[in-house]
């Protein structure tokens, strides 16, 4: 018997090696571009920039024709509200008209981001649902869909990512009180944006300033968001007597995600301490030409804990000063 | 198309080996036998964004198949033709397409049992690798390969396989290696062969092979698992215990740490007549094992940790809180008791009554967080013996009682505990705590004819609130039958979603021909067997099913 198994032993243990990796950090990677001690660059990988000279002479070879700035939040909690809706979806324009209304009376501490996912925001027919209006990268703007709207029925809206016991996104008659509860809070940071933008190579440059106004154990992240806003295009409404409307303005529109779905970790809250980021990005998902005066960069601190995900301070600035 | 080719090659070849040491084509043909199955689900989607059921571009959806097995005596032969244009809604959209995916030949000569082309295999409880298939959850992780099982002395029998894994319409880029021997002692020691204690013995080994291309990391191209398993029979009791352990194996699901991977399985029973009681325990930690580390989901899953909970069949049990397996860590415990008071007993009665107690908690592993990404990223450390914050409790009670020649009926009750942040990845919901009764009463108008009601109440504070579930089937044996439910969200927070879920259906049954047709909505749920779990939308509309069998 051991010489009819002795083969068949020797050939299974020859089958399964086994690569134990005590060390798994490669050398010589996680060289940060710091011009100076004071701002983390943080470049898109396609641009190409590798080392701070690469950067420094990107920088001074581009054209930044334009400065644009957040207005100032130091006072003051502003608030982000995520509405996820789609051009298919014939109740969703109702939701729009309220995200419009409490816009007009929050003004800049209102941060409207329209999320194109779901199956009502595909691309339908050639002729009349044939824009997408989901955010790039693909895949984004779906995984905030599903965490925060997992029914998936719309309209739906997150104020603050606060959710419900059932971690939903609500229904339409809810959004004000939600907004409202959060108007006289105090920040516990402040968040400004200045965004330079050169147009030839479509290239935005956000750099982010956080201070921070109170001290905390909580582990807090960076997002990053590119809004178009008046895109025109078919949108289905159930009121309006012709269903389908051709003209319709889209609003808000999410259309980049800059720094990933959950975007990047901030060093910890302790009052007084800053922190600058520049991102530098390419912007080519903008659905309408010349469109640079609706492209707007919205950047918000939120909790990162899981159970929380709550936005605790939010800005947004154009990319072309008006 | 090419899988039509090389499966016609295959059969080609085989069947000439067939007829070479056959004394006559007729000879060879009158031995063999065909069987097969076919199965067509097809969905008409209606838009209702009252419940988020999405309608569909192509309007109609569908799912299906037809599997054909030729076996001549130690030979067989089989294919299956999947066809999804476009597969329904809740299913991978991986599965878009149409083609023959699976195709095997096999024969046994002597000891030796060779399989060529697609097979499903499970070594021991399946901790380190199992493959198999799960149409009702799109889950299918087939070995494409070759698989050689030698009985090599009495009671002996090794298992060796190569092979990739099944992806939708493709392959996975991962090899899969394994090998296990299973020892029968009592076959094998004649000195054992009269005792009243049989006792099975095995171990296996699984390898994956991966290339890195990888940056950012330095990632483990083999990653090799091993385990152990004892099996130990007496009479009316019975034990079976495996342990499970595998190498660094760092990927999408563990946030890739490099720590290694572990697993055990406990299992014991004691059953004789009117009287059945199962107790199991298991730990697994970090033990996601796939083929290739980036995918997620179900797919190119290489083992399987059972699950220690009831697999329940009523719809608000069975659909809202499953409980879904968690590999990244998990300590589960069941107790089962199957008891059958007798006729004139106090409780039975005239009749006689079977009562089914079961109690199942999974916990997380205990652990403290290392804080170690940039150094050896062994992620946390765990203690064996600690339990971590509670996942899932399920408590229920079933009775069966025959009242009368004409009435029965099947009462349940059940309390859950569920943690849905964990259980669905949604973060920030607060744990559900929810009650459970069901009353499933069947009256019998005649021997054919019979009406079956079931009413369901699920009462829970937390999530979507309270569910009510009214079934009314009608049936006339053996060939027809109807039915009726709805589904109420009575007590939903939201006002807006206080939803009917009607849906009405009939179905007709033939010399093994089943059709069904319904209408109406569908609760968007989860669809669980054996701890893997498949979300379920909402959707509205006509669905149509056919089976049939030969």
């Amino acid at each position: 018997m051991k010489n009819k198994l002795s083969p068949l032993f020797a050939a299974a243990i020859l089958l399964w090696s086994c690569d134990k990796i005590d060390d798994p950090i490669p050398k010589g990677l996680g060289n940060s571009l710091n011009l100076n001690s004071a701002i983390e660059f943080v470049t898109d990988p396609s641009l190409n920039i590798n080392d701070t000279n690469d950067l420094k002479n990107f920088l001074a070879n581009s054209n930044w024709t334009d400065t644009a700035t957040s207005p100032s939040n130091t006072s003051k909690r502003f608030i982000v509200v995520e509405e996820f809706t789609g051009h298919t979806c014939i109740n969703c324009i109702p939701g729009t008209k309220e995200i419009l209304r409490l816009d007009s009376i929050y003004g800049e501490q209102l941060i409207p981001v329209g999320i194109h996912a779901g199956t009502f925001a595909l691309p339908r027919d050639p002729v009349k649902y044939k824009l997408d209006f989901r955010a790039k990268p693909p895949g984004f703007g779906e995984t905030i869909f599903e965490l925060f709207n997992p029914e998936g029925a719309n309209p739906r809206a997150v104020v603050n990512r606060l959710t419900t016991a059932a971690g939903n996104a609500k229904s339409i008659a809810e959004w004000s009180k939600d907004i409202k509860d959060f108007e006289n809070e105090p920040p516990i940071a402040s968040l400004s944006i200045t965004n330079y933008f050169d147009a030839a190579q479509s290239v935005i440059r956000s750099n982010i300033e956080i201070e921070w106004l109170v001290s905390n154990s909580e582990t807090y992240k960076l997002q990053l968001y590119v809004l178009e806003d008046h895109i025109v295009g078919y949108q289905k409404d159930s009121q309006d007597p012709r269903i389908d409307i051709p003209d319709y303005d889209h609003r808000h529109v999410l259309r980049k995600f800059v720094n990933g779905t959950f975007g990047k970790e901030l060093l910890p809250a302790i009052v007084n301490e800053k922190e600058t980021i520049e991102y530098i990005y390419p912007f080519t998902e903008g659905m309408v030409e010349n469109n640079n005066n609706n492209i707007k960069v919205v950047a918000f601190i939120f909790n990162n804990d899981p159970n929380s995900y709550e936005v605790m301070q939010a800005n947004a600035a154009y990319i072309v000063k008006k | 198309m090419q899988n039509s080719f090389r499966l016609s090659i295959t059969f080609t070849l085989l069947l000439i080996a067939q007829f070479a040491h056959a004394q006559s084509f007729d000879e060879v043909m009158n031995r063999g036998e065909l069987r097969g199955n076919f199965q067509l689900d097809m969905q008409y989607y209606q838009e209702d964004s009252i419940i988020g059921a999405q309608e569909v571009p192509e309007k109609i959806l569908y799912n299906g198949f037809l599997n054909l097995v030729y076996t001549n005596g130690g030979f067989s032969a089989g294919v299956r033709y999947e066809s999804y244009q476009n597969p329904l809604l809740g299913f991978p959209s991986g599965y878009k397409g149409s083609g023959f995916v699976y195709r095997y030949a096999s024969y046994t000569q002597d000891k030796l049992s060779v399989t060529v082309g697609n097979f499903y295999e499970q070594f021991g409880n399946g901790l380190i690798f199992r493959t198999y298939e799960e149409r009702g959850l799109g889950y299918d992780n087939a070995m494409d390969g070759i698989r050689l099982k030698y009985k090599i002395y009495d009671g002996i029998t090794l298992t060796g396989i190569v092979g990739k894994q099944r992806l939708f319409f493709d392959y996975g880029e991962g090899i899969v290696r394994g090998f296990d021997a299973d020892i029968y002692l009592n076959e094998t020691f004649k000195i054992l062969s009269k005792s009243k204690t049989t006792v099975i013995i095995g171990g296996s080994a699984v390898s994956k092979y991966e290339a890195d291309q990888n940056d950012q990391l330095i990632l483990p191209e083999n990653v090799a698992s091993f385990a152990g398993r004892l099996n130990i029979s007496r009479g009316r009791v019975n034990f079976n215990g495996e342990y499970a352990y595998k190498i660094n194996d760092p990927s999408g699901d563990n946030n890739f740490i490099y720590r290694p991977g572990e697993a055990l399985f406990l299992q014991t029973s004691y059953s004789k007549k009117g009287l059945g009681i199962l107790l199991s325990a298991k730990r697994n930690d970090n033990m996601f094992f796939r083929s290739e580390r980036n995918q997620d989901q179900q797919n190119l899953l290489i083992n399987f940790l059972p699950a220690l909970t009831k697999q329940h069949t009523y719809n608000l049990l069975a659909t809202l809180y499953p409980y879904a397996v968690q590999p990244l860590g998990e300590v589960a415990f069941q107790a089962d008791l199957i008891y059958k008071f007798d006729k004139g007993s106090l409780l039975g009665g005239e009749t006689g009554m079977d009562i089914q107690l079961n109690y199942s908690t999974a916990n997380n592993i205990d652990t403290i967080q290392l804080n170690d990404d940039a150094t050896n990223r062994q992620g946390y450390k765990s203690k064996w013996f600690s339990l971590g914050e509670v996942y899932f409790k399920d408590f229920n009670v079933q009775l069966d009682k025959k009242f009368s020649k004409k009435v029965k009926g099947r009462f349940t009750y059940a309390n859950l505990v569920y943690d849905q942040d964990v259980i669905e990845g949604k973060p920030g919901n607060p744990k559900i705590y929810a009650d459970v009764g069901i009353a499933d009463i069947t009256y019998k108008f005649t021997r054919k004819s019979s009406l079956r009601t079931e009413l369901q109440g699920l009462f829970t504070e937390q999530d979507q609130g309270d569910w009510v579930t009214l079934l009314l089937e009608y049936s006339y044996a053996p060939h027809w039958f109807v039915a009726f439910l709805d589904q109420y969200n009575s007590g939903n927070p939201d006002t807006e979603k206080r939803v009917h879920y009607y849906n009405a259906s009939f179905g007709y049954n033939n010399n093994g021909n089943r059709f069904t047709l319904s209408y109406g909505r569908q609760r968007a749920g989860i669809f669980c067997v054996g701890g893997v779990c498949r979300v379920v939308p909402a959707s509205n509309g006509l669905f149509l099913s056919v089976t049939s069998s030969f």
